[in-house]
């Protein structure tokens, strides 16, 4: 669905100077497969997924999405209804006074017949739990809401591939869990090709694969379990390992007999019920 | 008492259609050198509680006390601004100076401080939020990393020379290297300036490691004063205002359920592990 070779990316600054944002990255993404890209801040994952749907056009390498390549200007429109992007802050996408507006915005833009159109909304809104604020005014809406209003709003364009740059990093706890559970709804019940940019361990462990980035290049990637529980090397690339995952390391280490990967609360407490 | 609410009563838009009661019979203290955590879930009232710590808003109802004194009565709100230094939630947003240098130094300079004194107080400042001076001061604060931007942030409110530092999510938005940058930072600043720190965020796992004493605010009024350890022995209760609680107490509150002989409690990794091995390493 997804394949970027040799992609190079550089921020052009005033008085010639350059800011290298990706480095010879090569990865390929799968039809229906969920991928969350890490990393700390500066790494280039913010890059790299406003690549997905050309809102960056390669400086090197190239892009393609199901074929199309992203540097031809005459895929854009194909290429964008294809992939949809959902940006960190609700606030910057939000653009009608009305959810049921913002969520036809997309639909209404692609020239849908009005009753498609009005069937789109009622599926997206329903989709994320938020049919029952069609008529509310966006602000009114808690931020963890906004975001889902947000994601439906790319849902009614119903596209193959969901791009979404940390999109729980402005919520609460409440928020996040609201958030993370649609989208992985997305992928498995509407299978929705998803890539998934976060800064947190805790959000990345439900994805099929995940992919490490320091310094514009990819550091790593494999399964969630394998590559995300090593917490001596996730702190040294600026990533917080899961506290149950630091407690399985310690514990196997003072010879407790566990497995030292374990990322979720559920694996432990069999782990060491097992043990008695 | 250091700083004392009593009885605080606040809403918003008071007496229109719309009014919104935020504040509901707030009593609570902070002695001085204490590092306090304020959590709650979005829109329970932290954020309106801490602007009446520093006098930005006055109940309307009760009385706010900083060392004693009644804020609007027997001490101006404005003067105590200088005292107790707020830190919004994405302060780097208020940004607007072209170099690190005029952005630190503009409260100071606001406040009458020479240009001597102005330059070591900027020094100082960026040095306790660990920032180099000469690398930092004549760049944008635009251009700074996320992490660098906030400490600058912290560091302009730093330059007042406040007694009390109050920060609202100050971690908010970063990664978890800015992140442990200033969380290692404020544990720095206020071991070695005793400084009274108050500390306001949804971050549980990241405010049970650092406060002395969690304060709980819910729909406006105080749901548990104390410290996190008893705090977290109502696990139910703080699940159920939408809050989270840190993932060894929820591995420890299972543990329990199933009929371990294991303290419900615990947050921290060092704790957690002598527990466990005493009860499963036989």
């Amino acid at each position: 669905m997804i394949k970027i070779s040799n992609l190079s990316y550089y921020y052009q600054m005033p008085h010639k100077e350059r800011i290298v944002a990706l480095r010879d990255v090569n990865l390929s993404i799968e039809k229906g497969e969920f991928v969350a890209v890490l990393g700390p801040n500066g790494c280039g994952k913010t890059t790299l997924s406003k690549h997905l749907n050309a809102l960056l056009i390669p400086r090197e390498g190239t892009v393609q999405i199901d074929g199309l390549l992203t540097k031809d200007v005459s895929n854009l429109w194909k290429i964008r209804q294809k992939v949809g992007y959902v940006f960190q802050n609700p606030e910057n996408q939000i653009v009608a006074s009305l959810v049921e507006e913002d969520v036809a915005f997309g639909p209404e833009n692609l020239g849908l017949d009005p009753s498609e159109i009005k069937e789109r909304i009622q599926k997206s809104l329903e989709f994320v739990g938020m049919l029952e604020f069609a008529r509310w005014e966006p602000h009114f809406l808690s931020a963890g809401q906004q975001q889902r209003v947000a994601i439906a709003s790319v849902l009614a364009m119903e596209p193959e591939v969901m791009v979404l740059d940390e999109p729980t990093s402005m919520l609460d706890y409440a928020g996040r869990k609201e958030v993370l559970d649609i989208i992985c709804k997305l992928n498995k019940e509407k299978s929705v090709t998803v890539v998934f940019i976060t800064s947190f361990v805790e959000e990345a462990i439900r994805a099929d694969r995940a992919v490490i980035m320091q310094n514009g290049k990819i550091f790593e990637q494999g399964y969630p379990k394998e590559i995300l529980s090593n917490p001596t090397e996730l702190r040294e690339l600026g990533i917080n390992p899961l506290p149950i995952n630091e407690l399985a390391v310690s514990l196997s280490r003072s010879g407790l007999d566990i497995s030292p990967s374990m990322l979720t609360i559920q694996e432990m407490v069999k782990s060491l019920c097992s043990l008695s | 008492m250091f700083l004392e609410l009593k009885n605080v009563y606040f809403s918003y838009m008071k007496g229109t259609k719309i009014e919104k009661p935020v504040l509901k019979g707030i009593n609570m203290s902070v002695k001085e050198g204490e590092i306090v955590g304020i959590v709650g879930p979005t829109g329970s009232g932290k954020s309106t509680l801490i602007q009446h710590l520093n006098g930005l808003l006055q109940p309307d109802k009760g009385k706010v006390y900083v060392k004693g004194r009644a804020v609007g009565e027997t001490i101006r709100p404005g003067r105590i601004r200088k005292d107790i230094g707020l830190v919004f939630q994405f302060p780097e947003r208020q940004f607007f100076e072209e170099t690190v240098f005029d952005e630190v130094a503009f409260g100071a300079k606001n406040v009458g401080i020479g240009s001597e004194e102005l330059e070591n107080r900027v020094s100082i400042s960026l040095s306790m939020v660990a920032l180099d001076y000469n690398r930092i001061k004549d760049r944008s604060p635009f251009s700074l990393s996320g992490g660098e931007m906030r400490r600058v942030a912290i560091a302009s409110v730093l330059a007042m020379n406040p007694e009390v530092l109050i920060l609202d999510e100050p971690t908010s938005g970063l990664d978890a290297k800015s992140r442990e940058e200033i969380i290692r930072s404020l544990k720095a600043l206020r071991e070695e300036n005793s400084l009274t720190v108050i500390w306001v965020s949804h971050e549980m796992d990241e405010i049970a490691s650092i406060a002395e004493r969690l304060i709980v605010i819910n729909e406006g009024e105080i749901a548990l004063d104390d410290i996190p350890e008893k705090v977290f022995t109502h696990a139910d209760d703080l699940k159920k205002m939408g809050l989270g609680i840190p993932q060894i107490t929820l591995l420890m509150i299972e543990l329990a359920n199933k009929g371990y002989k294991v303290p419900s409690n615990i947050f921290n990794l060092e704790e957690a592990k002598t527990v466990l091995l005493n009860c499963f390493k036989s």
